[in-house]
């Protein structure tokens, strides 16, 4: 919890994966990102990470809140369906970025997301091999430098 | 008054002064009274024979006779009265009235003489009739020999008259009835005939014929029995048809009873109603199913077992086809006898006589209960193996994928410290887990073809325009390969235009992967429509394949080439048979080594 929030202009970041190898690929993938620290909270299953998420939006200050959500979606007892519905239907953290990589095919991940009436800044698929994990760490540092420029001003100050 | 006066006037002198002799006027007045009485008795007479014989001719001529008569008699009354008293002038004018009769009858005598002339007598009546009868009227003395034989004979025996007068009548007789002849002849001279008997003769030509034949003794004046006379009718057209009736009524029944047999003895339910949809008819198995008697079916009895849901369906069906003529077929739950629905399919058809007419159906109520049953089982099972293979599929994905990405990051993070030999073992094990993993993936979209959640689309897609987005999703294929790829008309079908695009992509990736080398792809899109149906075709110029494995290309993960020369997992193919089988099509491909190849598939061209 103590990571949490903006230290030495790091982002803080929450990584919602129950597959502990993809964990440790996607923190691999992130180190090798020269120009994107990181400080990154794990929640192991979608209710931890749904527990977490009202704690935080109960909160005052937030300081706790994360910059930016990767967020699985086959997950144990909560799906990341419902995780992202959490986020977006809380005033304090609707406009949080998210990045979804899951293990299914891109139109099933779509599928799914547009069922729970919700969406996302990025969708991923989790990358078959180590250098695609390296790529993916670009991404997902792309995704979040574009979800910040597209953030209404008036949040930024 | 005068005249009367006149007319009895007795100013003359009586006959009797005249004869003088007594003797004489007694002969005088015995035979004008004999004469008179006959005169008057003769009229009546006459009178009598026209009242009773109606068939009189010229019956007229008699009254006359009658009348004339009469006057005659008058004529000697008055005699007799003038031998005493002298009466002339009544005498002489009954005389003249007389006259007139007798001159009357004489003419009219005359002149009915040329037509009672031509008259026929008795016997040459009859000898016209037997002449003109077309029946054959022979008569036979009592040996049974000919001695008459008319016209009628002549033309049903075939003989002519002098050929068999004087010779046994056996000449006809013989050979299919010898023996009868001796019979009729016995039977004659006892006083007894024969009526009406049916037989066979022969004629001169050999033809046997039916007759019936009337026999009847002919007697002399005596009374004795002298011949035979015979009226012998030909019946052979008579019996011909009776013939024939029978064998139609034989024919008839037999084929009756052999659809009551059949219809008894197949394991399917059959019945037949009339032009109009009453039953006429069901089989035993039908009455037993339902445990009804064949009254309880018949008009529209039946209906009385259908399931009360199917009712309304059935009863649209069926007018309809009984309407139309069209045959009937539809599906429904009967009531068996203790009460229980199983599944029938009934068929009918339409029995129409030479003029197109229809004069009755025919039909057939088939049990399909196990086949619904396993049909619902079947789909149960299929739709959980789909399931199973999409969580298989999806659920194998992870561990794989940790395992190539674990060997992965061993590789990297190691691969200073590791020797030449440990590097190639974690390469071996990497590109088997990502072969793996590419097999698993494409199992999960084998499955996923026909259960991917959505709903059955309803909509047409348009196959020029699936072809085209094919095309684009393959553009660094084509231009790579310099391929050319020619689209001839291609119609809109109802089909999930996703599919159609992979069905497209899949082929048309083939076509282009078993390129000849050195010489660029032409690859042509075609279809043509087959009743009911669209057949499209996928043609290229490739290596082509044996046809030996024509059937084994389109089983998943089954491949004829080696991966180092072609590569790919072996499940394009069958993602295409599945999609085409999903809407009920065929897809086959024909070949020759070094030749191209040939895909076809089919489509329907109608929403099913």
């Amino acid at each position: 919890m103590n990571g949490m929030g903006i230290v030495n202009g790091s982002t803080s970041l929450l990584l919602v994966e129950d597959n502990p190898i993809d964990v440790r690929l996607i923190r691999y993938a992130l180190q090798q990102e020269q120009t994107w620290k990181t400080e990154i909270t794990v929640a192991e299953d979608g209710e931890k990470a749904i527990n977490l998420l009202l704690a935080i939006a109960a909160s005052s200050p937030q300081s706790a809140r994360p910059d930016f959500v990767i967020l699985d979606l086959n997950l144990p007892r909560r799906d990341g369906t419902e995780v992202l519905q959490t986020i977006r239907s809380m005033k304090e953290l609707q406009d949080l970025p998210v990045a979804i990589v899951s293990s299914s095919p891109m139109d099933v991940i779509r599928g799914k997301v547009s069922t729970a009436n919700v969406s996302a800044n990025c969708y991923f698929t989790k990358p078959m091999d180590v250098d695609s994990f390296l790529a993916l760490g670009k991404e997902l540092h792309c995704c979040y430098q574009k979800s910040r420029l597209e953030k209404p001003l008036a949040a930024s100050l | 008054l005068d005249f009367l006066k006149n007319l009895f006037s007795t100013d003359f002198m009586p006959h009797v002064y005249c004869l003088r002799d007594p003797g004489l006027v007694k002969l005088h007045y015995l035979s004008d009274g004999i004469i008179a009485a006959s005169y008057f008795l003769i009229p009546v007479a006459l009178f009598l024979l026209i009242r009773r014989r109606r068939d009189l001719v010229f019956p007229w001529m008699f009254a006359l006779f009658g009348v004339f008569i009469l006057g005659c008699g008058f004529t000697h009354v008055l005699a007799i009265v003038t031998l005493w008293h002298p009466v002339y002038v009544l005498d002489g004018v009954v005389k003249a009235l007389t006259a007139l009769a007798s001159i009357g009858t004489a003419i009219m005598l005359f002149r009915l003489l040329p037509a009672a002339m031509n008259l026929p007598n008795s016997q040459q009546h009859l000898a016209a009739i037997v002449e003109s009868s077309e029946d054959a009227v022979i008569s036979e003395d009592l040996r049974g020999n000919v001695t008459s034989w008319n016209k009628g004979a002549q033309k049903m025996f075939g003989y002519a008259a002098d050929e068999v007068l004087g010779k046994s009548i056996e000449l006809v007789a013989a050979p299919v009835k010898t023996g009868e002849i001796a019979e009729i002849v016995r039977r004659i001279k006892t006083g007894d005939g024969v009526y009406q008997l049916e037989t066979k003769r022969c004629r001169k030509d050999g033809r046997e014929i039916s007759v019936s034949l009337t026999a009847s003794p002919m007697r002399d004046t005596k009374g004795k029995i002298v011949g035979i006379s015979k009226i012998v009718r030909d019946i052979t057209d008579r019996k011909q048809a009776e013939k024939t009736l029978v064998q139609v009524n034989e024919e008839l029944r037999n084929s009756e009873e052999r659809f009551r047999t059949l219809a008894d003895f197949v394991p399917d339910m059959l019945w037949t109603t009339d032009a109009t949809g009453k039953a006429t008819y069901v089989s035993r198995r039908y009455q037993a199913y339902a445990g009804r008697r064949l009254q309880e079916f018949l008009d529209y009895g039946w209906s009385k077992i259908i399931h009360p849901h199917d009712q309304e369906r059935v009863d649209q069906v069926w007018s309809e086809s009984v309407q139309t003529g069209k045959p009937y077929e539809i599906e429904y739950r009967l009531k068996r006898a203790d009460g229980v629905y199983r599944w029938y399919v009934a068929r009918g058809v339409p029995i129409r006589e030479a003029n197109g007419e229809i004069i009755q159906w025919l039909g057939s109520s088939t049990d399909i209960e196990e086949l619904k049953r396993t049909e619902r089982a079947l789909r149960r099972s299929n739709e959980e193996l789909e399931q199973f293979a999409y969580a298989a599929a999806h659920d194998l994905q992870e561990p794989l994928r940790n395992v190539a990405n674990s060997v992965g990051m061993l590789s990297r993070l190691f691969r200073d410290s590791l020797d030449e030999r440990a590097a190639e073992w974690i390469d071996a094990s990497i590109k088997g887990a990502q072969r793996m993993q590419a097999m698993v993936k494409d199992l999960l979209t084998y499955s996923r073809i026909v259960n991917d959640g959505q709903p059955p689309s309803v909509s047409e897609a348009n196959a020029e325009e699936a072809a085209r987005t094919a095309l684009q999703n393959l553009h660094s294929v084509l231009t790579d390969s310099q391929a050319l790829v020619q689209s001839g008309q291609l119609p809109s079908v109802p089909v999930q235009e996703t599919h159609l695009v992979q069905l497209f992509q899949n082929l048309i990736g083939n076509a282009l992967k078993y390129r000849q080398p050195d010489v660029p792809p032409v690859v042509r899109v075609s279809a043509v429509s087959t009743g009911g149906e669209w057949q499209f075709a996928v043609a290229d110029n490739g290596i082509g394949f044996d046809p030996a494995y024509a059937d084994r290309i389109f089983k998943v993960f089954k491949r004829l080439h080696n991966r180092d020369e072609y590569p790919g997992n072996g499940i394009g193919l069958a993602v295409c048979a599945r999609i085409v089988a999903h809407y009920g099509g065929r897809i086959w491909a024909e070949g020759k080594p070094g030749e191209g190849a040939t895909f076809r598939f089919t489509l329907p061209a109608h929403q099913a």
